[in-house]
């Protein structure tokens, strides 16, 4: 195995750093889109409500490899160009908007009516209570959904080695293929998946500290 | 479209009933052995829970592709040749069991104390307990969520494509081979998944119901 | 501070014919009333009476269905147009209620935010004060409720009473022409209910014009010039605090007092 991981070490770390830029970047682009896909759930107009539930059904309904799938041949068979990680980006994004939209509106449910009442009286803007008033405290509820969300997120990008886009699941197929030492290999990935699972968790249990002792300072 | 269902429906229908089979399968497995393990997660001794634990954590951490490769490419290093559609169930059930252990043991520790104390005091064993008012009060609480899991093996099903099964998604690729055109085969695939999602969730809001009835 | 006391020609608020329904029950059944510059006004009456949902209305919180509420001359959540009514822009809304200000049963303080913040957050976000100009304000503020050496601490370190005087500082801060409260010591344990009182017997005192819906009958009869009773979403009884506690006119509001002096008892 250590002999295995000195020949392939760099292209295992490249590829380890494809899936945290790649992984990384959807949870971001997923970000917005989600707040706005709740916001169209909680505004209770019947049309943004019905549009936004019917994306949440489809991307949450579906697995993620078709998903992928899609987005990588759709551009195509229009007769576009996208590259791989381009498509594996927008199609992780798509999906986890989806998620992300549920654990927004869980969490601007959870914020009292009455807090942006009050401040609808102080004259501050929709914009405003959002950033300021519900957003805050919605994300200290919400932060250990997310931090499931974006384990789940690094875990499906494993997926995107099907359209040819060279993460680490992709790197160590080919490394597996190579060597014929299958076994190790998918080991050693195995390895790098559990490590940045347990040190995004670790993470999360201490930002949820600091946040919970960010208020009472 | 229509010539399209016409020359490729039988294939779809056959690779539905596949990926439905085989979900099936490992969803029995992943419930089944998730009940040892629920009960190793509760265990009093270290030599029990650790190991338990263990077990949840790396199949919560792993993506379910590199344990299938694992299984199906590595397995021969140990003398463990599989088919793909056996290594495919054991991979899912194996997979899923980390998940329905962690749901069964979050259920059987919502069980409200004072029940379990109610019943102590009218002269139960600590078997009876547990055989009469933890499990039954538990299945209660376990269904949702246990519900949402099925749903989840049912959709990651489809990465068993890439270890060559031949379910719905790895059909639907073969098919779009033979078209040269992805986007009506991935479609008809994804449509599928969707209905048999839904109707999960339709099924489980219908048991929830009947299950809350049996409340009053 | 001396204030002018005429009546100015276009009351603070101008109610007429208002009615607010929640699905096929009707809440407000057709409310009359005018609210003068340096008025306090309390509104008595049981629960569900539809106190609350009037204070909720004028404030245009909730939307009322039909009539009028006009805050100093202009009609507020709705815009008049040869189709119909059709639901202010939220800037014309904004616009409207800015005279408003309003504090609630359960003060609704924002937790995660100090509580010096929790009073210049509207002054600089809304009002575009500086930092440093919204501070200053907010200090001052806290100073009238009493507050200023717990400028820095968080809601949830104060009480109840502390709360809302808080509360109150912040809905000040932004210089109301007319305060809204609604049942402000409802929620406060008996022993607390006194510091918020007499903040507002202080702000009574000052000239501000003030609408009250309370269950704090002596805060009525000592502290208010009007006292309107509601039963049922009507207007049953309104007069001067001696008309309506020393000479009841209506059975209900007979019974209410009758009933009011028995717990007080």
């Amino acid at each position: 195995m250590w002999d295995l991981i000195a020949q392939n070490g760099a292209v295992l770390l490249d590829g380890l750093a494809v899936t945290l830029a790649i992984s990384g970047a959807a949870l971001l682009v997923g970000c917005p889109l989600g707040v706005f896909l709740a916001r169209a759930t909680l505004s209770g107009r019947p049309i943004a409500v019905a549009t936004s539930g019917l994306y949440r059904s489809f991307w949450r309904g579906t697995p993620i490899l078709v998903q992928l799938l899609i987005v990588f041949y759709l551009p195509a068979a229009l007769g576009l160009t996208l590259v791989p990680t381009i498509a594996a980006i927008i199609g992780l994004s798509l999906n986890t908007a989806a998620f992300q939209s549920e654990i927004y509106r869980a969490g601007l449910v959870a914020v009292p009516a009455g807090q942006s009442e009050a401040a609808r009286m102080l004259g501050l803007s929709r914009r405003a209570i959002l950033l300021r008033i519900e957003l805050p405290q919605a994300v200290r509820l919400m932060l250990p959904a997310l931090v499931g969300e974006a384990l789940t997120l690094i875990k499906n990008s494993s997926l995107v080695s099907v359209i040819a886009v060279t993460e680490i699941t992709r790197r160590a197929q080919q490394i597996a293929s190579a060597t014929f030492r299958p076994l190790e290999t998918y080991a050693i990935a195995l390895i790098a998946y559990l490590a940045i699972a347990a040190l995004l968790a670790g993470a999360g249990l201490l930002l949820e500290r600091r946040l919970a002792s960010a208020g009472r300072s | 479209m229509g010539t399209f269902l016409e020359t490729y429906g039988g294939l779809f229908a056959a690779a539905f009933a596949t990926t439905l089979t085989l979900t099936a399968a490992g969803l029995v497995v992943a419930a089944l052995v998730a009940l040892p393990l629920a009960l190793g997660l509760r265990s009093q001794s270290w030599l029990i829970a650790v190991p338990a634990r263990l077990y949840v954590e790396l199949m919560r951490g792993a993506p379910l592709v590199i344990l299938l490769f694992l299984a199906y490419y590595g397995g021969p290093s140990f003398g463990i040749v599989l088919d793909a559609e056996t290594a495919g169930i054991a991979g899912l059930g194996l997979y899923g069991a980390g998940y329905f252990a962690e749901i069964y043991r979050a259920g059987l520790n919502a069980v409200p104390r004072g029940e379990i104390e109610a019943a102590a005091v009218l002269g139960l064993s600590r078997g009876q307990i547990f055989l009469h008012v933890r499990i039954p009060r538990a299945a209660r609480l376990v269904l949702p969520p246990a519900i949402g899991q099925a749903i989840n093996l049912l959709k990651e099903s489809a990465v068993l494509s890439v270890i060559t099964v031949p379910e719905l998604t790895k059909v639907a690729g073969e098919v779009s081979n033979l078209t040269f055109s992805a986007i009506a085969p991935y479609l008809t695939a994804a449509l599928l998944y969707w209905i048999a999602v839904e109707a999960l969730a339709r099924a489980g809001d219908a048991a929830e119901r009947h299950l809350a009835v049996g409340k009053s | 501070m001396s204030r002018m006391s005429q009546a100015s020609p276009v009351p603070a608020i101008r109610i007429r014919g208002l009615m607010k329904r929640f699905g096929d029950r009707t809440v407000l059944d057709g409310i009359d009333l005018d609210v003068r510059d340096g008025d306090v006004l309390c509104i008595i009456g049981p629960s569900g009476s539809g106190k609350s949902t009037l204070l909720r209305c004028v404030a245009f919180l909730d939307a009322y269905d039909e009539g009028e509420v006009n805050i100093l001359g202009r009609l507020i959540g709705w815009r008049e147009t040869p189709m119909g009514r059709e639901p202010a822009g939220e800037a014309e809304l904004a616009a409207v209620r800015a005279p408003l200000g309003m504090v609630f049963q359960h003060f609704h303080l924002w937790p995660h935010l100090p509580v010096l913040a929790n009073v210049t957050l509207a002054l600089r976000l809304a009002r575009g004060l500086s930092k440093q100009g919204a501070e200053e304000t907010g200090l001052a503020m806290l100073g009238r409720v009493g507050l200023t050496s717990h400028a820095g601490h968080f809601p949830d370190q104060l009480s109840g009473g502390q709360k809302q005087r808080v509360a109150i500082a912040r809905a000040l801060a932004v210089r109301p022409k007319v305060m809204l409260f609604d049942e402000p010591t409802s929620a406060l344990d008996p022993e607390l209910v006194g510091e918020v009182l007499s903040v507002m017997k202080a702000l009574a005192a000052d000239g501000m014009t003030m609408v009250i819906v309370t269950h704090e009958m002596g805060f009525a009869a000592h502290a208010a010039n009007r006292t309107v009773f509601m039963d049922r979403g009507r207007i049953v009884e309104a007069g001067t605090p001696q008309d309506l506690f020393r000479a009841p006119q209506s059975e209900r509001l007979r019974q209410f007092l009758e009933t009011w002096r028995e717990r007080a008892l």
